[in-house]
């Protein structure tokens, strides 16, 4: 047994040695006595020194200050409640953002460490897809792998398909069968894809439900087991009920072998071009990343004797675990701002705390005088405080704790995203104890310090706390004031072309097996047709759909292919130069903000464009909105439509009147040129909506901030203010006696806060300004400079100045020279 | 009783309580005599440091201590030296004999 066991062992029978002791120095004393010897001494204070020897004096101290504090704090509710509120409502901002980070992060498959995604690897490149035929030589070959799996996601048609009934387009997810056991999201109810049943020659075409479309579109009904659903017209046997893991858009799983039954003439299993699959794969145990690479190698370079123009020189897979955290660098800088935003506001709750705790120091000077004065150490007394605010921290920790679970739980529901685990997790644990240890020293310290000196107060750690309040609210309220001016912008936001009466119509020709002389036949026969529909005004086919998720992008600037008809279907200003003609190949089109970047000062028509196609600029348009939503002023390049182009087109249509009502026929018609075809439509006001509910939600997410920040500091300047005045009571008493007017009453009162204010206002400024000059890039509508926007913030807080002084100015006002000098 | 107290040096306690309790084990009143009697009233051991030496003493494990009946019948708490405390007594002893060689050689040169 140890030293340290003994030691323990003693804490925990303290008592009984001490009545050992006190038997033992008795037996001492009486021996003493017997011989007439001296005085043995303070028995209580050998048994003080004896308990100093065990060394655990200070776990006594602490409990001595554990119970001071908590009847300190007993004794005075209001202080510290609010005190605790505002500490937990700091606390629990930077928890919930930490809790969200961590569920963001953590993959929710199983074991993630061995499921790997598999890119294939060029030396010029990559793709982070690949054709169904590559893959299957992979995994026919790879000795690296234990499994591996394959999804493809299209769109089918739900529900009966003639032209004009109710049908609704929703998302296919096709994957190997393994794909449940491997990496597969919960079955809730029935059974998941398995190998050995759905992988069979006849196996019938077994499909998979989503637990949200099964709740949403039907009903959460269980006898949906077993029955048919008509899928694209085929019929499709729902087996069981699963919980997605990640997209929730997926409405059902169907085994990948199944896909060209779904989709008529689709050649994916067999088409080496076709790079439509999404690969992942399961090491095998103690197979290294590195190593299932380098064997990928050399099966990369046995498949290109076998084809060699479907596989590259060189080229291998690249596999990325699913644990390792693959962040962009655009990501890594919002996420550290997100956790800047969150962080001012734990940093205004304690600077609001360390205010509080100034002013209430005031009410509790005589008390810490006495103390010293009793002989206690300004250690002690510094650490009696310290102890305290330890324990206001731990107590808003605990609230902040749950607060946080609420909120995650709640944004889980308003996500609608996967269950959340609500488990305590030991990582959030360790944030909650440092954000306590951190807050304690940010701010208990100083007051401490401040309390416990004997220098005249010259009120300069206030001054400081109140600063940094006022700075960091402001950052706040300012981003969120750029946010909501942003989102304004957004709602009367001119694209440069008429989206509301767009309507976009994409058959999947492709996915059907068309070759581009087919596809460019159907297009025609369908435009024609469309062109007769009674309320549709003008029709165009275009390579990829206006905003739509399929962006071309090189560097900066943005591409697309169009017919003739494109300007015109959706209203774009032609600024100079030509429309594309009918059949025309090698022209271009340029937005005005693409010619100015590029040809500075120079006339863009006639130039040649090389970076991607080798075309002709024949006209600038004054705006190309059509690709980005998000993007104010895109810089754009629309080439004409190749013949190669059809198979992958749509066409987009504009219309007199609702678009809406307009779609279902429009699809119908698509579908009628080709019964095989389950053509999907899209309103781009759709689109539109979906963009500002994005921005309007990070707008109300940052307000909240801001406006809590605002309310902290509120209470913080309210708290100064009182402080001010229950320091100076007996002189304004004097004051008053002496006949001194209002604004000599008030002014003494209100100076302290000129100073840290407008520091706080200009560096709330400047870092508002450099945060939104990083953001600006990413979020649509926000402007740096934006006087608008920080005028509205200053406004607010000037206001809340006025409120929070309004209350102590008139305490102020009210002192009678009597009561004051009956104060302290 | 000599009005002269002199003082231990500090340490030299614990190796003096270790040396009177290897030949025999002893309860707390009996080591304070022991001491007086073996440094012929020099060494005063007071209660003050006799026990928290003692406590110390458990604590490192170098004595254990039982209730037992002194020889005026009177129950009291018996201390024995453990192994470890024979080996901590030899190494205190060896150290103290080092120093105190050290000390005896600068006293006679000076």
């Amino acid at each position: 047994m140890n030293e340290f066991f003994r030691r323990v062992r003693y804490l925990l029978n303290r008592r009984r040695v001490e009545r050992e002791l006190a038997e033992e120095m008795a037996a001492h004393r009486e021996m003493m006595a017997a011989e007439h010897r001296a005085n043995f001494g303070s028995p209580l204070e050998l048994q003080e020194t004896v308990r100093e020897v065990w060394g655990w004096t200070w776990l006594d101290r602490l409990l001595q200050d554990l119970h001071y504090g908590f009847r300190g704090l007993r004794r005075s509710p209001g202080f510290t409640f609010t005190a605790a509120l505002v500490l937990a409502l700091g606390i629990g901002v930077n928890l919930t953002a930490f809790r969200v980070f961590l569920i963001r992060m953590t993959p929710p498959e199983r074991d993630p460490d061995t499921l790997v995604h598999l890119d294939r690897w060029f030396p010029n490149g990559r793709g982070n897809t690949m054709a169904y035929p590559v893959m299957a030589f992979y995994a026919a070959h790879a000795q690296s792998f234990r499994a591996m799996m394959a999804e493809h996601s299209e769109n089918a048609v739900l529900g009966e398909t003639v032209a004009g009934q109710d049908s609704e387009t929703v998302t296919v997810n096709f994957v190997t069968a393994n794909y449940f056991e491997e990496q597969g999201p919960p079955v809730v109810h029935g059974r998941s894809l398995v190998p050995s049943i759905d992988e069979t020659m006849n196996s019938e075409p077994a499909g998979v439900l989503s637990e949200r479309f099964w709740k949403a579109r039907l009903g959460s009904r269980t006898d949906i087991l077993g029955k048919t659903l008509r899928l694209n017209g085929k019929p499709v046997i729902i087996v069981g009920i699963v919980r997605p893991l990640h997209d929730q858009n997926i409405a059902l799983w169907m085994p990948l072998s199944k896909q060209p039954y779904l989709i008529d003439g689709s050649k994916l299993l067999s088409d080496w071009k076709d790079a439509s699959i999404w690969a992942t794969a399961r090491l095998k145990p103690g197979v290294s990343i590195r190593a299932a690479e380098q064997e990928s190698r050399a099966l990369a370079a046995r498949l290109r004797e076998i084809r060699p123009d479907d596989v590259s020189q060189d080229e291998r897979l690249a596999v990325t675990s699913f644990s390792s955290l693959d962040l962009h660098p655009m990501e890594i800088a919002q996420l550290l701002i997100a956790a800047f935003l969150v962080m001012l506001i734990l940093i205004v709750a304690c600077a609001d705390l360390g205010t509080l705790l100034l002013a209430r120091g005031v009410k509790r000077d005589h008390e810490i005088r006495i103390r010293l004065a009793l002989g206690a150490s300004r250690r002690r007394v510094i650490r009696q405080l310290l102890t305290e605010s330890a324990l206001l921290a731990s107590l808003s920790s605990v609230a902040a704790w749950f607060l946080s679970a609420l909120a995650v739980k709640l944004l889980g529901v308003l996500a609608e995203g996967p269950e959340l685990p609500a488990l305590p997790d030991w990582r959030v644990m360790a944030a909650a104890a440092m954000m306590t240890l951190v807050a304690v020293a940010a701010f208990g310290l100083a007051p401490a310090l401040r309390l416990t000196s004997s220098a005249p107060r010259r009120g300069r750690a206030l001054g400081a706390f109140l600063t940094i309040q006022v700075g960091a609210s402001c950052i706040l309220l300012m981003i969120s004031g750029l946010l909501v001016r942003g989102f304004d912008r957004l709602t009367v936001m001119d694209p440069g072309f008429d989206y509301q009466k767009a309507v976009t119509i994409s058959p999947d020709l492709h996915g059907h097996g068309y070759n581009a002389a087919a596809a460019k036949q159907y297009f025609h026969a369908l435009r024609d047709r469309v062109l007769a529909v009674p309320g549709v005004e003008r029709a165009s086919v275009v390579w990829l759909a206006p905003w739509g998720n399929v962006f071309n992008t090189v560097g900066n600037t943005h591409w697309n292919r169009v017919d003739a008809d494109f300007v015109k279907t959706l209203g774009i200003t032609l600024v100079r130069g030509r429309n594309l003609s009918p059949g025309e190949q090698g022209a271009a089109l340029v937005s005005e903000s693409f010619a100015r970047r590029e040809w500075p000062g120079e006339e863009a028509i006639g130039k040649i464009l090389t970076n991607m196609d080798r075309a002709v600029v024949v006209g600038v348009v004054k705006k190309a909105g059509t690709f980005d939503i998000t993007e104010e002023d895109p810089m754009g390049v629309y080439y004409a439509l190749t013949d190669s182009d059809y198979v992958n087109a749509c066409l987009v249509v504009s219309v007199a009147g609702q678009p809406g009502k307009l779609a279902g026929i429009l699809t119908g018609i698509a579908r009628n040129e080709d019964p095989r075809l389950r053509p999907s439509s899209m309103l781009l006001r759709t689109a539109y909506d979906a963009a500002l509910r994005a921005n309007g939600l990070l707008a109300t997410a940052v307000g909240l901030l801001g406006t809590l920040a605002a309310v902290l500091a509120g209470v913080g300047l309210a708290g100064l203010t009182g402080y001010t005045v229950g320091q100076r009571t007996r002189e304004i008493g004097v004051r008053m006696a002496l006949g001194a007017r209002g604004s000599q009453i008030v002014r003494p009162v209100l100076r302290p806060m000129v100073v840290p204010v407008a520091i706080g206002l200009a560096g709330g400024v400047f870092g508002a300004a450099a945060i939104a000059s990083i953001l600006r890039h990413k979020i649509f509508g926000l402007r740096a400079i934006d006087a608008g926007g920080y005028l509205m913030a200053m406004a607010v807080f000037v206001g809340i100045v006025a409120l929070a002084s309004v209350a102590p100015v008139r305490r102020a006002m009210s002192i009678q020279p009597a009561d004051a000098l009956r104060h302290e | 009783m000599p009005t002269l107290q002199p003082e231990l040096v500090p340490g030299t306690l614990i190796m003096l309580i270790l040396r009177v309790l290897r030949g025999h084990e002893m309860h707390g009143y009996a080591i304070g005599q022991r001491i007086r009697q073996l440094s012929q009233d020099v060494l005063q051991v007071e209660e003050g440091s006799l026990y928290p030496a003692l406590q110390k003493m458990l604590m490192k494990g170098w004595v254990e201590a039982e209730w037992g009946i002194s020889e005026t019948k009177r129950r009291v708490r018996v201390y024995r030296l453990t192994a470890a405390g024979r080996k901590q007594l030899a190494s205190e002893l060896a150290e103290y004999g080092h120093v105190n060689q050290a000390i005896q050689s600068v006293l006679k040169l000076a």
